[in-house]
């Protein structure tokens, strides 16, 4: 049986600096206005690094909630956004011992029908699925400034970058872009 | 009136049993935390199967602690619906509803959070309502204006990360154990408050609420140097955990007791009431006391500010007493879902 690893799946990347809070809001609210349910976003980075900030774009973009609502999970695990358009599974993987929890947390079901938005993704890497857009964020030169790799494995996560470029070209997303 | 509360929203598989609203019979938590500290301290009890293996034993402990023979002699049951994990939650919901149904017992929902405030009644019986809370623990941060059961208004809360959140992240960041409360307010004592000034922040255009997520990387770049990361090494100008803790700790409880006591004041409130883990805090409580001159300040025992379920049971009494009142029979008492938010 040949394993979906051997499998090419079309990859593409892009790297993308923050200016601050309100640009990573301001991008996770126009890549949440472009999600479709079964989609997977994987963030990473360390403490403070803006992965939450990211998902209160991510959920007021999609209608799931206003940005403010939105707090880290850390505790509770998991919670969905349904107010919107498509549901956004938001899960903390911060608490978890490895990708076996997040199976027994039943979070990989439940994105079949929604978005599922995994925080600290690296640490539950091997329960995700391959096809998905993933988001590493780090510190960037200046204190409020934040790096973001993202990286899209599949034929819908890349057609999804590709979207996410123009709808942040269009809204003028003020940073500086540099391709890869 | 005798109830059996059951909580189960998060970590804490919990059953107690209170007399008339106010008396705790007993109260009965089974925790993670001992269990999992050899595994680096953060593994959750995430699964709903380890509520599922705990919470009839639980139950059961509850019952012969308050020396109750069996479901039989309790009044009615109240559980925890809303909010929390909707695996876990639901482990607590199905339990009641099936013992509900089996004893021809009421059944009541309960609010978590209204349920932490109702914690401080439990504490103090004669504190008069209205008064102001503060709930600060691991997933929540909150304040409320109560005005009595079912009637509480949220007045201020965090934008992001829970107050004990705060906690648990800045002592991972330190090589401190878990849970971060304790463990950064042991490596505080010894440490000066003043050492380092961690920001106080504040949210725009909303003076009672609070934003934690800041001073995880304020820590981080003390530690490490400004847009260091936490692989880099830790600066010698860092200067010792335990200033950095006794300053980080300053930080968050400044935060904390500045809101609240405003909260009161702006309230016109008399009383403040403080509940959540957080509230197990030794200088949380000498803060608030210090800015509450004038106002009342109760903060309960340890075992009723953390999850528990005799805060399920207590507040549980009075909507089945008001429930009874109204002659409604136990028929609709199950039409309620497990909420996670």
């Amino acid at each position: 049986m040949g394993t979906t690893a051997d499998r090419e799946l079309p990859t593409e990347r892009r790297a993308l600096v923050s200016t601050d809070v309100e640009a990573t809001i301001a991008l996770g609210r126009a890549l949440g206005q472009l999600v479709e349910a079964g989609d997977v976003i994987a963030l990473s980075g360390d403490l403070g690094a803006g992965k939450t900030h990211l998902v209160k774009g991510i959920v007021s973009g999609a209608g799931g909630a206003p940005a403010e609502d939105v707090v880290s999970p850390t505790f509770v695990l998991l919670v969905p956004y349904d107010g919107g358009r498509v549901t956004i599974h938001h899960v903390d993987a911060y608490r978890l011992g490895g990708p076996e929890e997040l199976l027994d947390l039943g979070a990989i079901d439940l994105f079949a029908d929604g978005v599922g938005v995994v925080e600290w993704a690296e640490r539950v890497e091997a329960a995700l699925p391959r096809e998905r857009l993933g988001i590493a964020l780090d510190y960037g030169e200046e204190p409020s400034e934040r790096t973001l790799a993202l990286e899209a494995t599949g034929v819908r996560p890349v057609a999804l970058l590709r979207a996410l470029d123009r709808a942040l070209a269009e809204a003028g997303w003020g940073s500086e872009r540099r391709a890869t | 009136m005798i109830v059996l509360g059951i909580e189960s929203s998060c970590d804490e598989t919990a059953a107690a049993i209170v007399r008339d609203g106010v008396h705790v019979l007993s109260n009965v938590v089974r925790t993670q935390i001992a269990k999992h500290r050899p595994f680096g301290g953060v593994v959750p009890e995430i699964a709903s199967r380890c509520h599922l293996e705990a919470i009839g034993p639980v139950v059961e402990a509850a019952l012969a602690d308050a020396g109750l023979a069996s479901i039989d002699d309790v009044d009615g049951i109240a559980v925890t619906a809303r909010p929390g994990l909707i695996g876990s939650l639901l482990v607590g919901v199905s339990f009641a509803k099936g013992l509900a149904v089996a004893s021809g017992k009421p059944l009541i929902d309960v609010d978590h959070i209204e349920a932490h405030i109702y914690a401080n009644l439990l504490a103090a019986p004669d504190l008069e309502a209205p008064f102001v809370s503060l709930i600060a623990s691991g997933g929540h941060t909150a304040i409320h204006r109560w005005e009595g059961p079912g009637r509480s208004e949220l007045i201020g809360r965090t934008r992001d990360d829970a107050a004990g959140e705060a906690f648990d992240k800045a002592a991972a960041l330190l090589g401190l154990g878990y849970p971060g409360g304790p463990a950064i307010e042991r490596a505080a004592r010894d440490g000066d408050p003043g050492a380092v000034h961690f920001p106080r922040a504040r949210v725009k255009g909303a003076p009672l609420d609070f934003s934690f997520s800041g001073i995880k990387t304020a820590v981080l770049y003390h530690l490490h140097g400004p847009n260091r990361k936490r692989s880099d090494p830790i600066r010698p100008e860092a200067g010792s955990v335990a200033d950095v803790a006794a300053s980080f700790q300053e930080a968050v409880c400044d935060v904390l007791a500045d809101r609240t006591v405003k909260a009161a004041r702006a309230a016109k409130v008399s009383a403040i009431a403080v509940g959540g883990g957080v509230a197990c805090n030794g200088r949380l409580r000498e803060k608030v006391n210090e800015r509450a001159r004038g106002l009342r300040v109760v903060f309960p025992a340890p075992a009723l500010c953390t999850d528990n379920a005799a805060m399920i049971a207590g507040l549980g009494h009075h909507a089945l007493r008001a429930r009874l009142e109204a002659g409604a029979g136990p028929g609709s008492s199950l039409d309620f879902d497990a909420r996670p938010r």
